[in-house]
C-alpha cells in the first residue's frame, strides 16, 4: 500500500470516529428532550469517554443527572465544568441551584471565583507571561545599553513586575489550580466529619450531600478533609467524589 | 519630650473629628407583648452627650420605669481621619398592665440646649396566658449605672446559691426570661443577674456559663452594674444580657447559669478600695482569706411550640421573628452582560443567623447567582437579634429587561402566630440582555412557555437548554501545558544568553580591562629590550614606546615630555627618563646621521631605569 493508501484510510478513521461522537451527542440531546434522562446520561457519558473532556459535555451531564435526581454527582460534573469553563454562567446557576435545594451553605465568594467568572485566564497567562518577558529583556538594554539609567531601569522593571502579577493571578485565579483538590459529598444522607478515621470518633461536623470540601490526605478507607468553614476531620472516601476526575 | 507629647497630642486631636450629627431614636425590643410581659424601650442618643430623658412615662395602661443609661463609642476610619460616634442609649422597662393597642408617645429629649422629640411607637399588648414575669424582676427606680441603693422586693424566683446556709447571705442568682411560651427558633431576651453581698469583695474569673440542650444561646452583652437592696441588705448586682432560640418542640428544661467567682470576707478591702465594681474581671484580689464560689441562677421551664405546617410556604428557611423587606437595584442601566447589583434588606427581630436568603420571582429573564450576605445588629441592641440582614445578589439580563426580579422572604411571626410572606416591588431598570453562552440544541425542540413564570423561584434551568460547544479542554493548567513551558525555556535561555553577552561586553570595554591590557604591552616591549640582539635604534625606540604607553595608558593621546613631568613619579627617574629620551633625540635630529652606539652595562642601566619607572607607575 503506498502512502496515498495510508494516508486515506487514517483521515476515513478519524471522520467516521468524530461522527460517531456527533450522534453520540445528537442522541443524548434527544434522550435529554423526550425526558428520557438515564438514557441521556449515558449517551453523554459516552461521549466524555470517547471525545475527552470538554465542559460542555460535562455540562450536559450535569443537567441530564439532575434531572434524573442524582443531585451530588450532578453538582460533581458541573463543577467539572467549571474547572474547564470558569466563564460557564448557566453550570454555575445550576449548581447553585442544587446546593440550595440540598441545603448546602452558600459559600462566600472569593477574589478568585471574581476573577475566574470574568477574565479569560489563558489570556491573562499569556498577557503576563509575554509582558514579564518583555520587561525583562528591557531590563537588559536599560542595564547594557543604557549604562542603567534610572528611569529606563525602573520602566523595565515595573512591566517585569506587572506581568508576574498578571501571570500570577492567572494562575491561582484557575479552578484547575485552585479547586485541584476539591471533592463533593455523594452520599444523599450527607457525611459526616470525624476527628480521627474510626466510625466511633468525635462528630466534627455533618455536611450535606453535594457540599464542597477539600481533601487534604488519604489513608486507606478514609480521607482527611476541610470543610468550608475551616473544620477538618475524616470522611469515609466512598462518600466522596473527587471534582478532578482520575486518569 | 514633652514638646513630642504635645505636639503628638496636638496631631491626634487634629486627626480625630467628631462629625456626627445628633441623633435621636426609640425603638421598642417588641412591638407584641402580652400583659404582665415587659419590654424594654431603648432612646439612643448619637453624637451628644449628658443628654436629659424623664424618668417616668405616663402612658395609660403601661407601666414604665427608667432602668438605666449605656453608652457606646465607635470609632471610624476615613481617608486617614479617624472620626468617633458616641450614642448613649437610655433603656425603660414597660409593663404592659392591660391588653390592647398602646402609642407611646413621642419622649422630649434634651440635647445641647435643644430638646428634639422622639417619633411615636406603637405597642401590642395580648391578654396574659402565662405568669406574669415582672415581679421576679426587681428592678431599682431611677439608678444610674453605679446608682444609689435602692428598695426592692427580694427575687421571688432567686434560690440560694450552692453552698453552704451563709453563702446565700453572700451572693445568689436570677434567671429572668421575660416569656414561657414560645415557638421553635423563635429569639427570646434573657437576663442573668448575679446578686453579691456588698460586705465581700469579689472577683469574677469568667463569664457565666448557660448552655443546654434543646436550645441555642447567642453571645452575652457587656456586663451592667449597679447595687440594689433586698431584703434590708444591699447587693452589687451584675447583669448579662443575652437571647435564647429554641432548638425543638416541647417542655423545655433550662439549666442554672452559673457564675464562678472569688470572694473575700469583710473586713479585708483592698488597697484603700471599697468599691465593688472595681474587683470585677480580672483585678487581682489582695492576698488573705479568698474562698472560690459558684454562684448559681434558678433553672426555668419553657414551652416550646411547633411552627405550625398550615400556611408554611415552601420558600421558608426557617426565619422567625418580625421582620421588613426593602430593595435597591444599582445601576438603573446596565449593557449587555454588565451585573446588577439588587440589595435586599431584611430588618426587624428575630433569628437572623437562621435566617435564608429571600427567594428572587419573576427572574426568567436573568442570571442570578447565590447572594452575599451581610447582618448588622442595632446599636442599641446589646445582645444582636435586632437589626439588618443585608443581602446583594448580581444578576445580570439574559434579555433586555425594564424591571429587576422580586425579593420574597418568608418568615414566621410569633406574635400573630402565622406565616407572613413579604415582597419587594420590582425596581425600574434598564438592562440589556447578554446572549446566552448556551445554545438552544439542534435535536431538541423550542423552549416551552413557563406554566406559572410568577411562581418560580430562581434559577431555573429550562430543559430544552444544553450546551452545544464541545470544544476540548484539559483539567491541566494552561501553565502546565508543554508548549507554554518550551516556549517559556527558549526566552529563558535567550535572555540568559543577552545576560552573558552584555556582561561580556561591559568587561572588556572597562577601563580597567583597557589599562591591563596596556600594562601587557608595555611589558612585552620591556622584554623585547632586554634582548642582546635588538639594535640601539630599536632600543630607543621601544624605550620611548614604553614610556609613552605606561603614560597613556587611558587612551589619551598627549605630549609625552609633558606626562612625564606631570607624572607623580620621582626627579630622579624623570632625570634618568629625559637623558634616554634626550639620547634618542640627539640620533634622530641630528645631521651628521652619526651613528648610536649600546654596549651592554648601558643598556642595562636604562632597563633598570625605565623598570624603577614602570614600579613607581604602579605604586
Amino acid at each position: 500500500m503506498n502512502c496515498a493508501g495510508k494516508l486515506f484510510f487514517v483521515c476515513l478513521f478519524f471522520v467516521t470516529v468524530l461522527c460517531v461522537h456527533a450522534d453520540t451527542i445528537q442522541d443524548g440531546n434527544a434522550a435529554f428532550a423526550k425526558g428520557d434522562y438515564p438514557a441521556a446520561i449515558r449517551a453523554f457519558e459516552s461521549a466524555l469517554a470517547t471525545q475527552g473532556s470538554s465542559a460542555g459535555l460535562y455540562y450536559n451531564l450535569g443537567i441530564s443527572e439532575h434531572k434524573n435526581g442524582q443531585h451530588a454527582q450532578a453538582a460533581v460534573n458541573l463543577r467539572r465544568a467549571i474547572m474547564l469553563d470558569p466563564r460557564m454562567v448557566d453550570a454555575r446557576m445550576a449548581l447553585s441551584e442544587i446546593e440550595r435545594s440540598e441545603g448546602v451553605p452558600s459559600a462566600r465568594s472569593t477574589w478568585r471565583d471574581f476573577v475566574a467568572e470574568r477574565a479569560p485566564l489563558k489570556v491573562l497567562l499569556i498577557t503576563g507571561c509575554v509582558l514579564a518577558w518583555l520587561g525583562a529583556f528591557l531590563l537588559l538594554f536599560a542595564v547594557f545599553a543604557m549604562r542603567c539609567r534610572l528611569l529606563p531601569l525602573l520602566g523595565a522593571a515595573g512591566v517585569v513586575a506587572g506581568g508576574i502579577g498578571i501571570f500570577l493571578i492567572g494562575y491561582v485565579a484557575d479552578p484547575r489550580v485552585s479547586e485541584r483538590d476539591a471533592a463533593v459529598v455523594l452520599e444523599k444522607e450527607g457525611v459526616t466529619l470525624l476527628s480521627l478515621p474510626a466510625d466511633q470518633s468525635e462528630v466534627v461536623l455533618r455536611l450535606p450531600s453535594a457540599a464542597s470540601l477539600r481533601i487534604l490526605r488519604r489513608s486507606g478507607e478514609w480521607t482527611f478533609c476541610s470543610a468550608p468553614g475551616g473544620e477538618r476531620g475524616w470522611a469515609p472516601s466512598k462518600s466522596l467524589e473527587p471534582v478532578l476526575p482520575s486518569a | 519630650m514633652k514638646r513630642l507629647l504635645g505636639l503628638f497630642a496636638l496631631v491626634m486631636f487634629g486627626l480625630i473629628g467628631t462629625g456626627v450629627a445628633q441623633q435621636v431614636e426609640a425603638e421598642l425590643s417588641q412591638d407584641y407583648t402580652e400583659v404582665g410581659q415587659p419590654v424594654r424601650l431603648n432612646i439612643s442618643v448619637t453624637g451628644a452627650r449628658g443628654a436629659q430623658v424623664p424618668q417616668v412615662l405616663k402612658i395609660d395602661g403601661l407601666d414604665s420605669r427608667f432602668i438605666g443609661k449605656s453608652e457606646q463609642m465607635q470609632w471610624q476610619m476615613n481617608g486617614g481621619r479617624v472620626s468617633s460616634t458616641s450614642t448613649s442609649i437610655y433603656s425603660y422597662l414597660i409593663l404592659p398592665l392591660r391588653e390592647g393597642g398602646f402609642t407611646i408617645p413621642s419622649i422630649p429629649v434634651a440635647v445641647g440646649g435643644k430638646t428634639v422629640k422622639t417619633s411615636p411607637l406603637t405597642l401590642r399588648v395580648a391578654g396574659a396566658q402565662g405568669v406574669p414575669v415582672l415581679p421576679a424582676i426587681p428592678v431599682p427606680q431611677g439608678q444610674s449605672r453605679r446608682g444609689s441603693v435602692s428598695p426592692v422586693p427580694p427575687p421571688q424566683s432567686a434560690p440560694p446559691s450552692q453552698g453552704s446556709q451563709s453563702d446565700e447571705r453572700i451572693a445568689f442568682g436570677d434567671l429572668i426570661i421575660p416569656k414561657k411560651t414560645l415557638f421553635v427558633g423563635e429569639v427570646v431576651p434573657v437576663e442573668l443577674r448575679f446578686y453579691f453581698n456588698t460586705d465581700y469583695t469579689v472577683r469574677l474569673s469568667a463569664p457565666p456559663s448557660f448552655s443546654g440542650e434543646g436550645f441555642t444561646v447567642l453571645p452575652f452583652s457587656k456586663p451592667i452594674e449597679k447595687q440594689q437592696e433586698v431584703d434590708g441588705q444591699i447587693y452589687n448586682v451584675v447583669i448579662f444580657q443575652t437571647a435564647v432560640s429554641a432548638a425543638k418542640a416541647g417542655s423545655l428544661e433550662i439549666s442554672p447559669a452559673t457564675l464562678g467567682s472569688e470572694i473575700q470576707p469583710p473586713g479585708r478591702v483592698p488597697f484603700g478600695r471599697d468599691d465593688f465594681f472595681g474587683g470585677f474581671f480580672g483585678n487581682i484580689m489582695p492576698p488573705g482569706d479568698v474562698r472560690d464560689i459558684t454562684v448559681r441562677t434558678q433553672s426555668a421551664k419553657l414551652d416550646v411550640k411547633p411552627l405550625p405546617r398550615e400556611g408554611r410556604s415552601e420558600d421558608f428557611s426557617g426565619a422567625v421573628g418580625q421582620f421588613s423587606l426593602q430593595a435597591s437595584a444599582t445601576p438603573k442601566q446596565a449593557a449587555a452582560g454588565e451585573p446588577v447589583s439588587l440589595k435586599v434588606t431584611v430588618s426587624g427581630r428575630g433569628n437572623f443567623n437562621a435566617m435564608g436568603s429571600p427567594v428572587l420571582l419573576e427572574a426568567d429573564g436573568w442570571r442570578t447567582y447565590p447572594p452575599g450576605e451581610k447582618f448588622e445588629a442595632s446599636p442599641s441592641d446589646p445582645i444582636g437579634f435586632n437589626g439588618e440582614k443585608r443581602f446583594e445578589y448580581m444578576i445580570v439580563a439574559r434579555e433586555d429587561q425594564s424591571k429587576t426580579p422580586v425579593a420574597q422572604l418568608s418568615f414566621f411571626d410569633p406574635s400573630l402566630e402565622k406565616y407572613v410572606t413579604l415582597k419587594s416591588p420590582a425596581i425600574q431598570v434598564a438592562a440589556k440582555g447578554a446572549a446566552d453562552p448556551p445554545v438552544v440544541a439542534a435535536a431538541t425542540p423550542a423552549p416551552q412557555p413557563q406554566a406559572t413564570p410568577s411562581a418560580v423561584t430562581t434559577p431555573v434551568q429550562n430543559e430544552s437548554l444544553l450546551a452545544s460547544n464541545f470544544s476540548p479542554a484539559s483539567f491541566a493548567s494552561f501553565a502546565h501545558d508543554r508548549r507554554f513551558l518550551i516556549t517559556n525555556g527558549v526566552l529563558a535561555v535567550a535572555w540568559s544568553a543577552a545576560l552573558l553577552l552584555g556582561l561580556g561586553r561591559a568587561v572588556t570595554v572597562s577601563s580597567f580591562a583597557r589599562q591591563s591590557a596596556a600594562r601587557r604591552e608595555s611589558r612585552k616591549l620591556l622584554h623585547k629590550m632586554e634582548d642582546p640582539g635588538c639594535g640601539p635604534e630599536e632600543f630607543f625606540n621601544m624605550a620611548e614606546e614604553f614610556v609613552s604607553s605606561r603614560l597613556t595608558s587611558n587612551g589619551a593621546r598627549s605630549d609625552v615630555r609633558e606626562l612625564l613631568e606631570n607624572s607623580g613619579i620621582s626627579d630622579d627617574t624623570k632625570a634618568a627618563v629625559r637623558a634616554v629620551f634626550n639620547r634618542h633625540d640627539e640620533r634622530k635630529y641630528s645631521a651628521s646621521n652619526l651613528q648610536l652606539k649600546l654596549d651592554a652595562g648601558e643598556r642595562k642601566q636604562i632597563l633598570d631605569q625605565l623598570k624603577s619607572f614602570d614600579h613607581e607607575l604602579r605604586g
